[in-house]
């Protein structure tokens, strides 16, 4: 009995075991911490470098509308990844959506917006004018 | 990372005081343990206070409230008369090799856990986004968790774990969550300091303590970093660990916090009081009162507020009618997402076998406890507004993870100890 209960405790022990635990020593941390740091932004290539800058470009309190050339579709659209992720990186300011749930436009949100953030678009508005550009994107800002 | 090694250090600073309060009996690693997950505990509740009370969140304000406890506390402390802590067998020297396993394993994840910005979704759109929001507010951003927009945030969920970011934000005076991951890495090491105490205390042996401590990293040292996973997991577990040994304040204090980090630990506080008529421990029900009352400061405010809950959306019982009609889907889904680790799984249950008896009659208490917990936890996906699939695929593995710790435990515990560590039918009581 005392053999099996051994037996037993040490299958516990090697089951939970996280091995990833003592690699972790032997990998390229730097280069898994960049793996990780674009993890959360993948499925959007450029994404959150656009909303670092959108963030270094703005102040707390500032509203912020978001165009893409994405939809909803119940999450699986791209809209909703993009949304979440710069609720996050833009946390402060007023993050609006241009969209609402079944893909039609939020025109209203635009008259509240004081900048509006074009991720991989470039959304012409009147009463906006450019005030920064990348390749992952722009930044409009209001100007009447 | 010094801002946030001096907020844990103020956080058990008034945690060690307020532990020594509630439970007469801690002392060693247990003390420790208890006190970092008490502290985290009081600096959370006192930004929450701050953030009630209309004052601007700064390191001034939260460190006059702390520095108040505190002094509170250590008068409680001076006053009261500790007993002697219980004799414990002396360490035996191949106790340092297995320790020193654990703190690699515990270094691993650390290094882990503090490697990059926090990088789970849910912590971007859940529980880092709710504290960054917060600190960016100087307090609770009520207009951001009641606006419609943030459904998917879950405004309803308790705040411990936000505010406990706050805590380290506030402390710095700048968001950084490259270094957030410092308090999963606290929360994994009080948990371990707590069962090393009571397994030491409950096997009387140190090398046997030592090894149950060295399996309980998996479990202490969640994988989902920065959720509320590896802080609900250690508040949860704790509690249990010390209401079975009979510490029912410290326990019931420690199951209020869990009840603050994740809303299971409400569901958590019932099936523990069931668990303790099971055990013919129904006494002990009515001092389970701090679980309550912790927790209810912010039931009061999500309700004042209308934050939106996602299960009790709708009408769950028509819901949960529907489901139990048709349960396919809900079987399907827990047949194609396992619980991970068979082997785990595969030992646990033969080593459940081969005590069974030693379970049923001296583990009542927790076995019971951690029964209705799951069950409570298949009413959650009867009841879920969502689509089955995708619910059990997102999270069965996480719950699961809440339960697997205290039930390893105590299976380790009776497979190790050479004797029967407990004397009353039930659970284990103090003298």
């Amino acid at each position: 009995m005392r053999v099996l209960s051994l037996l037993a405790a040490a299958g516990i022990a090697a089951g939970a075991f996280e091995p990833f635990y003592v690699r972790i020593f032997n990998l390229d941390r730097s280069r898994v911490a960049a793996m990780l740091t674009e993890l959360p932004y993948k499925k959007l290539p450029g994404l959150r470098p656009f909303l670092v800058s959108v963030r270094a470009q703005t102040k707390d309190g500032d509203v912020i509308a978001l165009a893409a050339p994405l939809h909803r579709a119940h999450w699986q659209g791209g809209y909703d990844y993009l949304y979440a992720r710069a609720l996050y990186l833009l946390s402060g300011r007023q993050v609006l959506p241009l969209l609402d749930p079944a893909d039609r436009p939020h025109l209203e949100n635009l008259a509240k917006a004081k900048y509006i953030a074009g991720y991989r678009c470039d959304p012409q508005t009147p009463g906006f004018a450019v005030i920064w550009r990348s390749q992952d994107g722009e930044l409009l800002r209001r100007i009447k | 990372m010094t801002p946030e090694l001096i907020a844990l250090l103020l956080a058990a600073i008034v945690g060690v005081a307020l532990a020594m309060l509630l439970d007469r009996r801690a002392a060693g690693s247990l003390l420790a343990g208890e006190a970092l997950l008490v502290g985290i505990g009081a600096a959370s509740g006192a930004l929450l206070a701050l953030s009630v009370a209309g004052v601007l969140w700064t390191r001034v304000s939260l460190v006059i409230v702390l520095g108040g406890i505190s002094v509170c506390a250590w008068i409680g402390v001076v006053k009261s008369r500790r007993p002697e802590p219980d004799a414990i067998t002396p360490r035996h020297p191949a106790t340092f090799a297995i320790h020193a396993l654990t703190i690699v394993l515990v270094a691993g994840f650390a290094t882990l856990a503090t490697l990059a910005p926090l990088w789970e979704f849910d912590f971007i759109g859940d529980w880092g986004l709710k504290a960054r929001t917060f600190f960016a507010a100087g307090g609770i951003d009520w207009p951001f968790l009641e606006h419609p927009f943030h459904y998917d945030v879950h405004p309803d969920y308790p705040p411990l774990l936000p505010l406990a970011f706050d805590v380290f934000a506030v402390m710095r005076g700048a968001w950084n969550d490259a270094t957030l991951g410092l308090l999963s890495v606290a929360f994994a090491a009080a948990l371990l300091l707590v069962v090393n105490r009571v397994a030491r205390e409950e096997t009387e042996s140190s090398i046997t303590a030592a090894a149950i401590t060295a399996a309980m990293v998996p479990f202490a040292c969640s994988p989902w970093i920065g959720l509320a996973e590896g802080p609900f997991v250690a508040y949860a577990t704790t509690a249990l660990l010390l209401l079975r040994r009979g510490s029912v304040a410290a326990g019931a204090v420690m199951l209020g916090l869990a009840a603050s980090t994740k809303n299971e630990g409400l569901s958590l506080i019932v099936a523990i009081a069931i668990a303790l008529v099971a055990a013919r421990r129904a006494r002990d029900l009515i001092r389970l009162w701090p679980a309550v009352v912790i927790p209810l400061p912010w039931l009061i405010l999500r309700h004042l507020h209308a934050l939106q809950t996602d299960l009790a959306a709708g009408n769950p019982f028509v819901r949960i009618i529907e489901h139990l009609r048709e349960p396919g889907p809900l079987l399907d889904a827990f047949r194609r997402y396992g619980a991970g680790k068979p082997l785990l799984w595969i030992s646990l249950a033969f080593g459940i076998v081969l005590i069974a008896k030693q379970l049923v009659k001296l583990e009542r208490f927790v076995m019971v406890a951690l029964a209705m917990q799951f069950l409570f936890y298949i009413g959650a996906y009867l009841a879920t507004p969502h689509d089955i699939d995708w619910h059990v695929r997102w999270s069965w593995e996480r719950l699961i993870s809440h339960l697997a710790p205290a039930l390893t435990y105590v299976v380790l515990v009776r497979l190790l100890a050479r004797e029967a560590p407990a004397t009353v039918e039930g659970s284990l009581q103090p003298d």
